[in-house]
């Protein structure tokens, strides 16, 4: 487990996300699965996003890598718009494989009619540059880094187990040499104990390689262990984003502290209570309507200033939250008494 | 006010049934399962009891053996499983082998059912009142009427808001967590008294998921429900239950009382679980991991079915067959090194 | 789910009726090549004096209207039928599987012109089509067989964009577009194999049909100069003096049905055995039931 590195002040972000909207689906069907992301993620550092169903938070990884289009704003990956990029030279760019995605259910992002080791190699045959021999060694070279050895090289992903295809996954990111990696939701189907041990095997890439990691769960307890910086997403917007010590002693978004309230827990030594978190009948009638703060309807804590979103404001060194109140939700909460 | 249902069920329950004593309401003897038409065994030799209003978990990684037992429960066995040894008590009747009429009179009113994933559960082209009222229609004999008003007293005391709304709602219209919600009404509306609840958060947001842990508990409270949850994920498991049942590779290798089990576990696997499961604690901490990997199901081992990836293991642990010793109140572990600490003391 | 390698013969073999079909085809594979030698008389060979007979010792299926021995004429025009079904259907297959897989991977209004081009040759008039084609090209059964051929191309179109529809989504084909990889590379490494189970399929289909299309065409004259024989050719002449002989009809129906019933049980079989053109379902994990997998960002669970 190693400390979070500091970023040199003033250095420009690996990953730049500046205003994304993205709106999914046409015409009465279309939703707005994201609104003015903005999110930026340093070399080095293993950020963790927290959302739960409808945050958007696949729909963002799969923006940042170009699955899909934003609507509004852009990404840049070294100061590169990439999110502007087409065709040929979209293609380009991705070649040289700078950021990797790897997919949530290696079941289904894992050919399963190709062996281990074509599927390894697929970048780099993709690429061209390297033939034969080189490129089985550098196959070889990823799976040990993942802690995969020669016999998988052979076996299809249906013949190996979970855990080991979730890391033949990791490994066909690596083998294209990525600055920045973004796992969607890793580790969620494997059990605890391989939970552990991969998200500590993402953790020695990053010291070994540089990388930067971006991780997405819903599991907070699980980014505990290796996230340094948390993001929480909420219905397409960023409503907290900082170091993940301070988030995790002092949330200061109600909404966050409801996530971590609600995480089972065997210590029960968490500030809030979910009852302490949640609105209950005797509570006003939270703001409603297009320009309200996305969490008001089930917030305890929303009052008429909350009819307009709150932009996410500092509210910390490098920690920033999007909420009108919250300097005063937290002693509210610990007065309630249900 | 629970409806009796005695009368649909008079040759099995009759006079076993007692009115808030400490009998067991589900007792579960030395149950063996085997799968694969008798290739393997799956569940070895599992014994475990159920009061009324207690909350029982069952936790353990997948092939533990754990989902199995709870099928056998309730008498829903994949095929190709069958139940090669033991038996299952429910109120004192055997229903270890019941027939299917039998069975059908048992479910629901005895015995509801809650499971992972409650979209594939319900008919997707009908409204949920609608299933619900069904079901209400059918086992207790209600008029339409009736078991519409019924049907949103049972939404209500699940937690669902504006119950006459869900009512006309059809399967794609809910989330998750309100879909979870119905199927435990559902499984609840004739008044049973065992819940077992088979991974029913698994698949649900974290928020959600307290709020529908909460919504067993108050059952509990108001009821007299008793809950057997079984779950891979021991944080929840400790959160809800009152007792916990440890599965590992087909055996039950501790049980006891929650608090006990957290605080005191006397089972190596159990320490390590607990030393590897996120319990919530937002302190920097080690990510650790259990070495090794957990026997194939069915497979043969001589001795105890942990030893290969026991920290603390010894010639002993694996020379013959390790008996569950009681190591504390209703508190047993099956470890030869436990056994012997009880012993010494 | 377990990967869906190109299936064996090994595997289609084990079931009864593709061991069946395949002898069947077998057969007819060597009266394609040698049908005409093996043949034990002359197809040719008009013989006045043995007109309409049974089946004897010398005709092992009797003579026809001009004493010809049936035996023969239908073994020696096995190939015609055949070949000409095939070219058929290779024609078929190229301007039908191509474009099938073309049209997931290029843009919108190629698919739509496409399909519509595909939409139009469904609604064809396929007799006046190919009286129009040899009309124009001559009448040979091999020119008759290119407009048969152009009219089976829409469903091996459609088979064939279907199956692509369904890897071409797939989230390892977008790992590989994050990869850069091109259009041609996902075809190649991903689809290509997926999708050949159901053109095979299809193609087995496709041949009983063309070969009924032969005959039907030879049975109407169509692109044949007598007295060359085909199945169909004997089938037609066969009707025409049913009243001499009433049992003769049913000798090449048998043939042309047994060889048409023998393609679709292997078209059957392939299917069973790849799965193609079925749901893809997935299944139940080993033992656990709890491990069945759930969609969206559910979790699931698997054992590590």
């Amino acid at each position: 487990m190693t400390a979070a590195p500091a970023a040199p002040v003033g250095a420009p972000p690996l990953l730049a996300v500046e205003s994304v909207d993205v709106t999914l689906g046409r015409g009465w069907r279309a939703n707005r699965v994201l609104s003015g992301v903005d999110l930026d993620v340093w070399p080095g550092e293993i950020v963790g996003l927290v959302g739960e169903t409808g945050s958007g938070k696949t729909t963002l990884a799969r923006t940042v890598v170009g699955l899909v289009n934003p609507g509004r704003g852009r990404i840049l990956l070294e100061g590169l718009p990439i999110s502007a990029l087409r065709r040929a030279a979209r293609r380009a760019e991705r070649r040289r494989g700078h950021v990797q995605l790897v997919f949530q259910d290696p079941l289904r992002s894992l050919d399963p009619d190709l062996t281990v080791a074509e599927i390894v190699a697929e970048g780099l045959r993709i690429r061209g540059e390297a033939a034969g021999e080189e490129v089985r060694r550098r196959v070889t070279g990823a799976l040990e880094k993942v802690g995969l050895d020669a016999t998988v090289l052979e076996r299809t992903p249906g013949q190996i187990s979970g855990g080991q295809r979730q890391r033949v996954s990791i490994a066909r990111a690596l083998a294209v040499e990525p600055r920045l990696l973004i796992c969607d939701e890793p580790v969620s189907a494997l059990d605890a104990s391989t939970r552990n041990y991969v998200l500590r095997l993402l953790d020695e890439l990053r010291t070994s390689l540089g990388l930067a990691i971006v991780i997405i769960s819903h599991d907070l307890s699980s980014l505990a262990g290796i996230a340094d910086r948390i993001v929480v997403l909420y219905r397409g917007r960023i409503i907290e984003d900082g170091p993940v010590d301070r988030v995790f002693a002092t949330p200061r978004h109600p909404y966050t502290a409801l996530l971590m309230a609600s995480a089972p827990s065997v210590q029960h030594d968490q500030p809030f209570s979910p009852d302490q978190l949640r609105r209950t009948g005797s509570d006003p009638v939270p703001p409603a309507g297009p320009g309200a703060c996305v969490f008001a309807d089930r917030c305890r804590f929303a009052a008429d200033v909350c009819a307009a979103q709150p932009p996410l404001t500092a509210v910390g060194e490098r920690w920033s939250a999007a909420c009108h109140r919250h300097q005063e939700w937290a002693a509210l909460a610990q007065s309630a008494t249900q | 006010m629970a409806i009796d249902n005695r009368d649909l069920w008079p040759d099995l329950v009759g006079a076993a049934r007692h009115e808030g004593g400490a009998d067991d309401l589900l007792s579960v003897d030395d149950l063996h399962v085997s799968v694969h038409h008798g290739a393997a065994t799956a569940v070895r030799g599992v014994s475990l009891r159920v009061r009324p209003g207690e909350i029982v978990g069952l936790v353990g990684e997948s092939g533990s053996g754990k989902t199995l037992t709870c099928r056998a429960i309730l008498g829903v066995l994949p095929p190709g499983c069958a139940v090669e040894r033991g038996t299952v008590s429910f109120g004192g009747a055997d229903v270890t082998s019941l027939p299917r009429r039998d069975w059908e009179r048992l479910h629901g009113s005895h015995l509801g059912a809650v499971f992972q994933d409650p979209a594939s559960y319900l008919n997707p082209v009908l409204t949920v009142g609608g299933q619900l009222a069904e079901v209400l229609r059918v086992k207790l004999r209600l008029g339409r009427r009736a078991a519409h008003r019924r049907s949103l007293e049972l939404f209500e005391a699940v937690g669902l808001r504006q119950p006459e709304r869900v009512f006309h709602q059809i399967p794609a219209e809910l989330s998750g967590g309100m879909l979870q919600r119905v199927m435990i009404a559902i499984a609840i509306s004739c008044d049973p008294q065992l819940l077992v609840a088979d991974e029913p958060t698994t698949a649900l947001d974290v928020t959600i998921q307290a709020e529908v842990l909460e919504l067993l508990r108050r059952l509990r409270d108001e009821r007299g429900l008793a809950v057997l949850f079984v779950s891979h994920d021991l944080a929840v498991i400790t959160q809800l239950c009152d007792r916990i049942v440890v599965f590992y590779a087909g055996e039950i290798v501790e049980s006891g009382p929650a608090e006990e089990i957290t605080r005191r576990p006397r089972h190596p696997y159990t320490q390590a679980l607990l030393r590897v499961a996120s319990v919530g604690d937002f302190g920097r901490r080690e990510l650790d991991v259990i070495a090794g990997q957990p026997p194939r199901v069915g497979e043969n081992i001589t001795g105890c079915r942990f030893a290969a990836r026991c920290p603390v293991a010894v010639p002993e642990c694996e020379a013959g067959p390790v008996r569950s010793v009681p190591v504390g109140e209703r508190h047993e572990a099956r470890c030869v090194l436990a056994a012997r600490a009880v012993v010494g003391s | 789910m377990s990967g869906r390698r190109l299936i064996g013969p090994g595997s289609v073999l084990r079931l009864p009726s593709a061991r069946i079909a395949v002898g069947v085809l077998a057969v007819i594979a060597i009266l394609v090549v040698f049908g005409s030698t093996l043949a034990p008389q002359n197809p040719l060979a008009i013989n006045a004096n043995a007109l309409f007979q049974g089946p004897s010792a010398h005709h092992l299926l009797g003579t026809d209207y001009l004493g010809r021995d049936v035996l023969s004429r239908l073994m020696a025009g096995t190939r015609l039928s055949v070949l000409t079904a095939l070219e058929a259907v290779g024609i078929g297959l190229v301007l039908g599987a191509i474009p099938g897989i073309a049209t997931v991977f290029m843009g919108r209004w190629f698919d739509f012109a496409v399909n519509r081009i595909s939409d139009a040759l469904m609604t064809f008039p396929s007799i006046f089509f190919v009286v129009a084609v040899t009309a124009a090209l001559g009448n040979g059964l091999v020119q008759a067989m290119i407009p048969v051929g152009i009219l089976l191309a829409p469903a091996f179109f459609r088979v064939t964009r279907a199956a692509t529809l369904e890897h071409a989504r797939a989230q390892y084909v977008e790992a590989a577009e994050l990869l850069g990889a091109s259009k041609l590379h996902v075809i190649r490494v991903h689809v290509l194999r997926k999708v050949l189970p159901n053109i095979m399929v299809t193609t087995a289909a496709m041949t009983a049909a063309a070969l009924l299309t032969v005959s039907f065409l030879t049975f109407l004259g169509i692109g044949v100069q007598p007295p060359t024989p085909t199945w169909g050719g004997v089938l037609s002449s066969d009707l025409d003096y049913l009243s001499q002989a009433p049992w003769a009809p049913f000798i090449p129906g048998a043939l042309i049905a047994i060889t048409v019933g023998a393609l679709n049980a292997l078209a059957d079989a392939v299917r069973d055995r790849s799965g193609a053109g079925t749901l893809v379902v997935a299944p139940l994990s080993r033992i656990d039931p709890s491990l069945e997998r759930a969609d969206g960002n559910r979790q699931s669970r698997s054992v590590a």
